[in-house]
């Protein structure tokens, strides 16, 4: 569709403070604008409802120098939300520190949607359930009663994990990846000030309107991602993408897992966590099948078990599984084949 | 086959492949039209024709591989001449079974399918690898209504101008014009313009549509040509004192084919029409095709995929494609016209489809980013070949390309994954949904097969 965009106001802030009390100000009729190129869609397709009015006032922080940082301290690396997912995708210490997260950036979209796009855009982005962005679908994201997919066409970007009262799939690749690698995120607000929160539990389930629990009067500062992921091996980490065209498409499912062996090659850290196929980004609690045991056939069975037993798939979308028990165990192969 | 509402008035095209493209006097074709309350459609290219040559293609395929034979030999077993396999109307000119040699032997055909045979029952990745192919018939040969008119004009300069009532749609369509009008008149390229697109300034021209336009206004072109260079010769023969007939023409020159050394230039020549701002003008037209030959361009494709069997995940590596157009008048023009026409048919292959709302309708996918259009990421490598023939019904027997080697690549690629992996797919796009679906049934098939085959043993036990 696209039609022009409606009128809005627009403010620029230099600082992350002059941010806060703008948002304050402005509340709900209030939108932040990173890269633009999720919001913006959105707004020229006028896709609004009761729960989702059309922005009012464009708050821009594509100028605050304080979000647009990557720093690498000695326990953590500290990434900015402003920071374009090409810039996290060409930078040559994430990738030999945090090898998942620079492959998740890299996979989103297109050159030059990465060249625009924000990790706090990609973080905070709206579902792309094609119910949720149609105008003619007063869905339950937008305020409505109902979602439109549960009955309706669910064959692609559609949860087979985790389904509720909204059946969309979370479409963020950089989520599942910094999930995976324990990062946690910093929140800050005019009134309530600086809050750290672990980035599991940034993301809300199906039965919300809301797929996180940031606040408008909130702004989204950076990633906090550690090096030190619990095992006493060296961390290896990957991130697996399955999409329909080899490029410019969101995850039908992804895969991003982090882990390590011991000197004996047992496995004594895992963390996998699953893009495109739930509400939210979807950690697996693997650690009973895999934590002690070496990665051979009989744990891989397990593993496969363990993800169909959980999958409750729509009408149309019971192939996903497949998929995912194939990006899952290549995954796990990855990280755990001695090196 | 999913026919939307408003090709119901092209309807029998769809079925006209399989009546047409093989031997097959007793076929009995059947087409049902039923209304629906989904949108209206409209035309996309190769009307109808990719989606009646996906189903009949596809079950020849299954066909030669009942019977155990390459999909090659059975298709050349099965070859036909004629048109229509009751009225036995002949072809102005057919050349299918080159399509398949050529295709067969330029992708290697024989030695890939017993490389990926191998390879494929060895499992050593999730990968598989396919090789199949797909035969088409298609326009590209003038259509009614007919109105292919052509006006050449030559000025005091020395230059000509040629006018049609055509639109050049980037297929180079203006271009063909100019190279007729220069090689007929035996001027340089760069001394012919063309006049397109206002039928102001021009006769009427047919759309341009079915890749017709090269064999429908190519002959009323060069007879305009013919009739403007008749009287330039006319000219030269006073001038150079030699009979008309003898006279021949090439890059700007004009001179007698016994005694070459007796020339003049083009341009010398034309000084002679008649001033002031005289010109010289040639008319031509072509009449419409005769009732009792059949017109049609063919060709014949081979896709090579590889499948991911555990994500459903399908990449074309390679097509290579021939294709019957009588003469190339450009072959890097025609060359072009494969690569866009087989890029485009690979979107409805493995990626385009306008997803309805189950209840209401509604057309979901309203953007390019879920309506998946193929980029430079999913472009395979294309080998193009031009089979010519002769064709006396068209300029230097000179047919279409443009849409007809889109027609087959959704039947080739989906014959390419049966061969690798035994799916059966019966729709397109092939997502990962589906090919994920039929890889699963084939897998089923292949479990019952071999408990069938228990159990056959099990009874031959009993019954000794």
């Amino acid at each position: 569709m696209l039609f022009e965009l409606p009128r809005f106001e627009y403010v620029e802030p230099r600082t992350v403070g002059e941010a806060l009390s703008i948002l304050a100000e402005y509340g709900t009729r209030a939108k932040i604008l990173g890269g633009g190129t999720d919001l913006l869609g959105l707004m020229k397709d006028r896709i609004s409802g009761p729960k989702m009015p059309i922005p009012e006032v464009l708050v821009d922080v594509k100028r605050i120098s304080e979000i647009r940082a990557i720093e690498h301290l000695q326990d953590r690396s500290v990434v900015g939300s402003g920071v374009t997912l090409t810039e996290i995708s060409s930078n040559g210490e994430l990738a030999s520190r945090f090898p998942s997260f620079v492959q998740a950036a890299g996979s989103v979209a297109t050159k030059q949607i990465r060249n625009m796009g924000t990790l706090g855009g990609n973080l905070c982005q709206r579902p792309w359930c094609w119910y949720f962005r149609h105008p003619a679908f007063e869905c339950f994201k937008k305020g409505g009663r109902q979602c439109y997919a549960i009955t309706g066409d669910n064959s692609t970007y559609f949860s087979v994990y985790n389904i509720g009262t909204c059946v969309m799939s979370h479409p963020s690749d950089t989520a599942p990846a910094l999930i995976s690698l324990g990062a946690s995120v910093r929140i800050a607000s005019a009134k309530n000030g600086v809050r750290e929160v672990p980035l599991v539990d940034f993301f809300l389930g199906p039965k919300s309107v809301q797929e996180n629990i940031l606040q408008p009067e909130e702004l989204l500062l950076h990633a906090s991602i550690p090096l030190d992921r619990g095992g006493r091996g060296r961390a290896r980490s990957v991130y697996l993408k399955e999409r329909i065209r080899e490029n410019w498409d969101f995850a039908l499912a992804s895969v991003a897992a982090s882990g390590s062996l011991d000197s004996d090659g047992r496995i004594d850290s895992v963390r996998v966590v699953l893009g495109g196929v739930a509400p939210l980004p979807f950690p697996l609690d693997l650690s009973g099948v895999l934590l002690g045991r070496k990665l051979d056939g009989s744990t891989r069975a397990a593993v496969s078990s363990h993800l169909s037993a959980k999958a409750k798939p729509l009408k149309m979308n019971r192939y996903k599984v497949r998929i995912i028990r194939a990006l899952v165990q290549r995954a796990l192969e990855a990280i755990f084949t001695p090196v | 086959m999913g026919i939307g509402s408003t090709y119901g008035a092209q309807g029998d095209k769809a079925i006209e492949h399989a009546f047409e493209l093989y031997d097959c006097p007793n076929a009995l074709v059947e087409q049902i039209g039923v209304h629906t309350n989904t949108p209206l459609t409209g035309y996309m290219r190769s009307v109808m024709r990719v989606i009646g040559n996906f189903p009949l293609e596809s079950m020849i395929d299954e066909l030669a591989a009942k019977l155990g034979i390459d999909p090659a030999t059975f298709r050349l077993k099965n070859y036909t001449i004629y048109g229509d396999q009751v009225q036995k109307t002949k072809y102005s000119a057919k050349n299918l079974h080159r399509c398949i040699r050529k295709a067969v032997e330029e992708s290697r055909w024989e030695e890939k399918r017993a490389v990926y045979k191998k390879e494929n029952e060895q499992r050593a990745s999730s990968k598989r690898r396919g090789i199949g192919m797909a035969s088409y018939i298609y326009e590209g040969v003038g259509l009614p209504p007919y109105r292919a008119n052509a006006t050449v004009e030559v000025d005091r300069s020395g230059r000509a101008s040629v006018f049609c009532g055509f639109v050049d749609i980037g297929g180079g369509q203006a271009t063909m014009a100019t190279m007729l009008v220069a090689e007929e008149l035996g001027l340089e390229v760069k001394d012919v313009a063309v006049q397109w697109g206002d039928t102001d300034h021009t006769e009427y021209s047919p759309g341009t549509h079915a890749s017709r336009m090269t064999a429908e206004m190519g002959p009323a072109i060069l007879q305009a040509a013919y009739n403007a260079r008749k009287q330039v010769f006319e000219l030269a023969s006073r001038k150079l004192g030699v009979p008309a007939d003898d006279l021949r023409s090439a890059l700007g020159k004009i001179y007698s084919r016994s005694d070459p050394a007796r020339s003049t230039s083009f341009s010398e020549v034309c000084k002679e029409i008649a001033a002031p701002g005289g010109v010289i003008v040639g008319k031509g037209s072509r009449a419409p095709n005769p009732k009792d030959v059949a017109f049609k361009t063919f060709g014949t494709q081979v896709a090579e995929v590889e499948i991911d069997v555990d994500t459903g995940h399908v990449k074309v590596l390679r097509i290579t494609s021939a294709h019957e157009l009588g003469r190339a008048l450009n072959p890097k023009f025609c060359a072009s016209q494969h690569y866009g026409a087989i890029n485009m048919g690979l979107g409805f292959a493995l990626y385009e489809r306008a997803a309805l709302d189950p209840s209401t309708g509604v057309l979901l996918n309203t953007d390019l980013h879920q309506y998946r259009m193929v980029s430079a990421t999913e472009a395979p490598e294309i080998s193009p070949f031009n089979i010519e023939a002769e064709d006396p019904y068209f300029a230097y027997s000179a047919k279409g390309v443009g849409e007809a080697p889109l027609v087959p690549v959704a039947a080739a690629v989906r014959n390419a994954i049966f061969f690798a992996t035994g799916a059966r797919l019966y729709s397109a796009p092939m997502t990962p949904d589906k090919v994920i679906d039929a890889l699963e049934s084939a897998e089923e098939e292949v479990e019952r097969s071999k408990v069938e085959l228990v159990n056959q043993k099990v009874n031959q036990k009993i019954a000794l």
